[in-house]
């Protein structure tokens, strides 16, 4: 069981969707139920693979850095003048990756949660959410570049169908946006896997070349002699060397996905036409997705550029913060509010990184699993209000406190944990990501030291945006715009406590007790930053 | 002398076997259409010629050998061209019926066939030219069957396009023989004539007549029209065996003229290339009919198959027949699922409104073929447009030639527009509702013959070791 642990992870969702596709369209509960099944046989499996991961085990080098490896021949073949191309099925969990497939296994059930009280076309929803999940497991653990790059394009296009038909009024148009924007993105990552792919790999004992696909092979920076993406070539480009252009492309293409300004404008449209469900998952997941590929692919393979790069990527890490949170404080619509604050927070995962050091690449990964929580119940509790209303205006109800005191404590409790209050998870990650970038400035030298301080206004401005919503929406006199709502306007039904009850008891728990999330990752961050300082410098003497 | 070449011929007459049962089988067909009015009778010809005609192919010799003195040339590529070509022109028989369908139909696709198989083996510029003009013969009358006035108006345009680059294609013949002093193509000794700007302005217009079979942009001109208008199994066969006939017809000409050693000879291809690419992408933008909109994504990937042109022969060849081949069997499903929906009685885009939701597992095939037109994983798209791309890096890592990035970059970027237009087919079917006008049952045998290319567009992609042994045959060709 132990050793196919991922493959059913990854699996197990993909069944589950052919199980979906034979059961008759009218057997809506049972499709439900199998969903559910599936994706809590899945946060189990999850759970075990979080108990048994190794988080003391300090890594003597890329090899094994990685745990629950599996590792399956694909594709072979043998290609005439370009030597021999080797595909794998490979997969595996480090401290990178663990948190963000647990924190995504989460998100999974109680999205499936969230979709309960659908009635239209049932099971072409639950067909195309079981594939997303399967397709987004498969993102966080593939470390083969081909691998990753097909999970990573092919969660697209159930995305692009449940926003599409389930979605909003002007579905059609954000779901295409979302589609091409991210599709434009990836295929910047395309064409940097097949740079990377000609350049790293061996020679066989024949002197013929063998190309590999592994992203620990790239990592671990084993290049052939004379190719473009060697440290060692002199090739330029318009002044830029390759493998800086390389760096840029990457880049491209994970902060769309991140998204950064100014790569953002899908965001908005995605997910104020998404289902709610299915806005939890893009806010929660997919954008992490983005996250995860700066750490795995952009930062570990090209560590040199990165640190050449830190001053820009910073820059856009502030901006992100500074205008996601001013943008978020002009909008009327909630839903749209949530979706440029998740622009902000983001904008600390970028920040992070650009540091380079242990505090900043814990903060950055710290934020993004803190994040994908929060987030995920921000848009749970847009949805509670617009299942009520129909409406997600701000402006159109006040005084709810008075009306529906638990949804408000609630709603308080995650506003809270997403503007950095202490003993909340929101603050321990934006704490780590400023010291790391201040630090940068001030004891690496990588960037000025206003970069960090200008961001610490990031967080006044959220506390701005937030606090605002509650005074507008929660607290005065209750009043709603059309009397029709009066009726509606029912506290928290069970359903909505099971959603809502386990996000706030881990928004608590990794406030209070960040080690439980610190230390497993902590070994493989350490060697991360070790390694990739090591690599920058070796690479940067050739 | 003479009874030696007779000697000759009466040995090599097994090599074109292929050819004489295609042949054979055509008049055959001909004959039966005069004799009885039933169709059937003329379909069972038809495929019997095929099956034969590939029966034959399985004892050629492998290896590369002229015959007939020169002026046919054979190697394993030919081989697996012709096989391809057979299957391709057997499918249509699976098509729904339709008006053109009667017995001069199956003798046309039969010449078309004939015509293309031998640009594949032609060595002697004579007989490229004959078996250019054969191909187009039958594509134009083939374009007018379905004798309305459009069609009519569509064939003429071809005509007169045609007719005018077959003419310039003889002037550019003569001029290429005038200085080389020989028609066969492997006497040509190119070395000790380069730059000379008449032996070049020649290549070029024989070329010309090339790159219009091939739909390369400027030649590019009548698709459009022609893909709209002819029959969609037709149209099928069109845009698969001609062109991929004079692509390899290209391969070997522009090799033999060594054009890659003259840069602006191979310059002008690489942007020409360029340009397919861009124009076939951004004419399929505004079209609102699906058969016209798949025409110009033909185009596109007339100018994805030119980049295996400026490749070197050896990469550039094996990524010719993963391409040839990919796009070959995406296009069979694609015009399939076409025919299909033309028989449901709409091809305009907007028709299609709400179908999906009608027949939710035709509209979810239809998504599968528009992922592998686009070139998105998991089809057998992305592995034929990955691997071109491979081979383009792999060669201006070589070289160093921004041309050859410029290429690179357009190709990948085209797949964004091809998104955007493709995707126009799920749009229309999922997103948008509303009264589909056409009828919204799907006959069954045609449903799960659908069923069954899209899962060998996944499956292709799976496992793609089939295509790497027909490539890998492929390489070692010493043209």
């Amino acid at each position: 069981m132990m050793e196919f642990l991922i493959s059913y992870l990854i699996f197990l969702p993909f069944a589950a969707a052919l199980i979906v596709s034979i059961v008759p369209a009218n057997q809506k509960q049972l499709i439900k139920i199998i969903a559910l099944g599936a994706t809590v046989i899945q946060l189990i499996l999850a759970v075990i693979l979080f108990m048994n991961f190794d988080g003391g085990k300090m890594p003597s080098a890329w090899a094994d850095a990685f745990q629950f490896m599996e590792i399956v021949p694909w594709i072979r073949l043998q290609l005439g003048s370009l030597g021999s191309m080797q595909i794998d099925y490979l997969v595996g969990v480090d401290g990178v990756s663990m948190p963000l497939v647990v924190m995504s296994s989460i998100l999974l059930v109680i999205g499936v949660i969230s979709s309960w009280k659908l009635e239209q076309k049932v099971k072409g929803y639950f067909i195309l959410y079981l594939i997303l999940s399967g397709s987004l497991i498969g993102c966080f653990v593939a470390l083969d570049f081909f691998l990753f790059y097909v999970f990573f394009e092919f969660m697209l296009l159930p995305m692009f169908f449940l926003i599409g038909i389930w979605g909003g009024p002007n579905r059609s148009y954000a779901s295409i946006k979302f589609f091409l924007f991210t599709l434009f993105g990836s295929l910047f990552i395309l064409i940097v896997m097949i740079g990377l792919y000609l350049s790293v790999g061996s020679v066989d004992s024949f002197g013929d070349q063998i190309h590999s696909f592994s992203i620990i092979a790239m990592i671990d920076g084993s290049y052939l002699s004379g190719t473009l993406l060697n440290p060692d070539s002199t090739s330029m480009l318009m002044g830029l060397s390759f493998r800086s252009w390389a760096f840029i492309l990457l880049m491209f293409g994970f902060l769309i996905k991140l998204p950064a300004v100014p790569f953002h404008t899908w965001l908005p449209d995605a997910h104020v036409e998404a289902p709610t469900a299915i806005s939890v998952l893009l806010a929660g997941v997919l954008l992490k997705v983005g996250g995860y590929g700066l750490f795995r692919i952009c930062y570990s393979i090209f560590p040199d550029v990165a640190f050449d790069f830190a001053t820009p990527v910073a820059i856009i890490g502030v901006i992100s913060i500074i205008y996601g949170g001013m943008v978020a404080m002009a909008q009327t619509d909630l839903k749209k509010l949530i979706a440029y604050s998740s622009v902000s927070h983001m904008g600390f995962v970028l920040l992070g990184l650009s540091a380079l050091s242990i505090e900043g690449l814990s903060g950055s990964l710290f934020q993004m699993v803190s994040h994908g929580f929060i987030s995920g119940a921000l848009f749970l509790v847009v949805g509670v209000v617009y299942d009520r209303t129909h409406d997600r205006h701000i402006e159109n109800v006040s005084g709810l406190a008075s009306k529906m005191p638990i949804y408000t404590f609630f709603v308080v409790l995650f506003f809270f944990a997403s503007l950095g209050l202490p003993g909340l998870s929101g603050f321990v990650g934006e704490l780590l990501v400023l010291m790391g970038a201040i630090g940068a400035g001030a004891n690496a030298g990588l960037y000025s030291t206003w970069i960090g301080i200008i961001a610490v206004f990031g967080i006044i401005i959220s506390a701005g945006y937030y606090l605002w919503t509650l005074q507008r929406m929660f607290f005065g006199k209750y009043w709603v715009r059309k009397p029709s709502w009066d009726a509606s306007m029912i506290d928290l039904t069970k359903r909505e406590w099971l959603m809502l009850l386990p996000l706030a008891i881990i928004v608590v728990i990794l406030g209070v007790m960040p080690s439980i999330l610190l230390e497993p990752i902590d070994a493989s961050l350490n060697f991360m930053v070790e390694k990739l300082a090591n690599q920058a410098q070796l690479y940067l003497a050739q | 002398m003479l009874t030696q070449k007779l000697l000759e011929i009466s040995q090599n007459l097994g090599v074109v076997s292929y050819e004489i049962t295609l042949t054979l089988g055509a008049i055959a067909v001909l004959i039966l259409g005069l004799i009885t009015k039933r169709l059937v009778l003329s379909k069972i010809a038809f495929v019997l010629t095929l099956v034969i005609a590939l029966a034959f192919l399985g004892g050629e010799a492998e290896g590369s050998f002229l015959a007939f003195g020169g002026t046919l040339f054979f190697d394993i590529g030919v081989v697996w061209l012709k096989i391809l070509f057979a299957i391709v022109g057997v499918w249509i028989v699976f098509f729904p019926s339709n008006i053109a369908h009667r017995s001069e139909y199956y003798f046309l696709i039969l010449a078309l066939i004939l015509g293309s198989t031998l640009m594949l083996t032609a060595n002697n510029l004579l007989i490229i030219y004959l078996a250019v003009e054969l191909t187009s013969f039958s594509a134009y009358i083939l374009t007018s069957l379905k004798f309305e006035k459009k069609s009519f108006e569509a064939s003429i345009k071809y005509l007169i396009f045609g007719g005018v680059t077959s003419a310039l294609a003889l002037y550019g013949a003569s001029l290429v023989y005038g200085f080389t002093g020989t028609l066969y193509l492997h006497e040509m000794d190119f070395t000790i004539l380069a730059n000379q700007e008449l032996l070049n302005l020649g290549l070029i217009l024989f070329c010309g007549s090339l790159f219009f079979k091939v739909s390369a942009v400027p030649f590019h001109i009548w698709t459009p029209a022609v893909y709209q208008e002819s029959p969609t199994d037709a149209v099928m066969v069109m845009s698969i065996v001609p062109k991929l006939g004079g692509f390899y017809l290209l391969h070997r000409v522009l090799t033999s003229a060594q054009f890659l050693d003259q840069s602006w000879l191979y310059t002008s291809v690489t942007v020409l290339g360029i340009a397919t690419v861009i124009i076939g992408t951004f004419g399929a933008l505004r079209q609102s009919n699906l058969k016209r909109m798949v025409a110009y994504g033909a185009i596109a990937h007339s100018g994805f198959l030119m980049a295996t042109l400026i490749v070197p022969f050896e990469s550039g060849a094996s990524a010719f027949i993963w391409y040839a081949f990919g796009y070959a069997i995406i296009n069979i499903a694609a015009f399939y699922y076409v025919a299909i929906l033309e028989d449901l009685g709409n091809t305009e885009l907007s028709g299609l409104a709400g179908l999906g939701q009608q027949l939710p597992y035709f509209g979810a095939l239809g998504v599968i073929i528009a992922l592998a037109l686009i070139g998105l994983p998991p089809t057998v798209g992305f592995s034929v447009k990955f691997y071109l791309f491979v081979a383009l890096w792999e060669w201006y890592q070589n070289v160093n030639d921004p041309f050859v990035l410029a290429y690179l970059f357009t190709a990948v970027l085209s797949v964004v527009f091809s998104l955007f237009f493709y995707f126009r087919i799920p749009y229309q079917m999922f997103f948008k509702s509303g009264e589909s006008t056409i009828s919204t049952s799907v006959n069954i045998s045609h449903q799960i013959l659908a069923t069954i290319f899209t899962a060998v567009l996944f499956w292709l992609f799976f496992s793609p070791e089939i295509f790497n042994n027909i490539a890998k045959s492929f390489t070692q060709i010493d043209w």
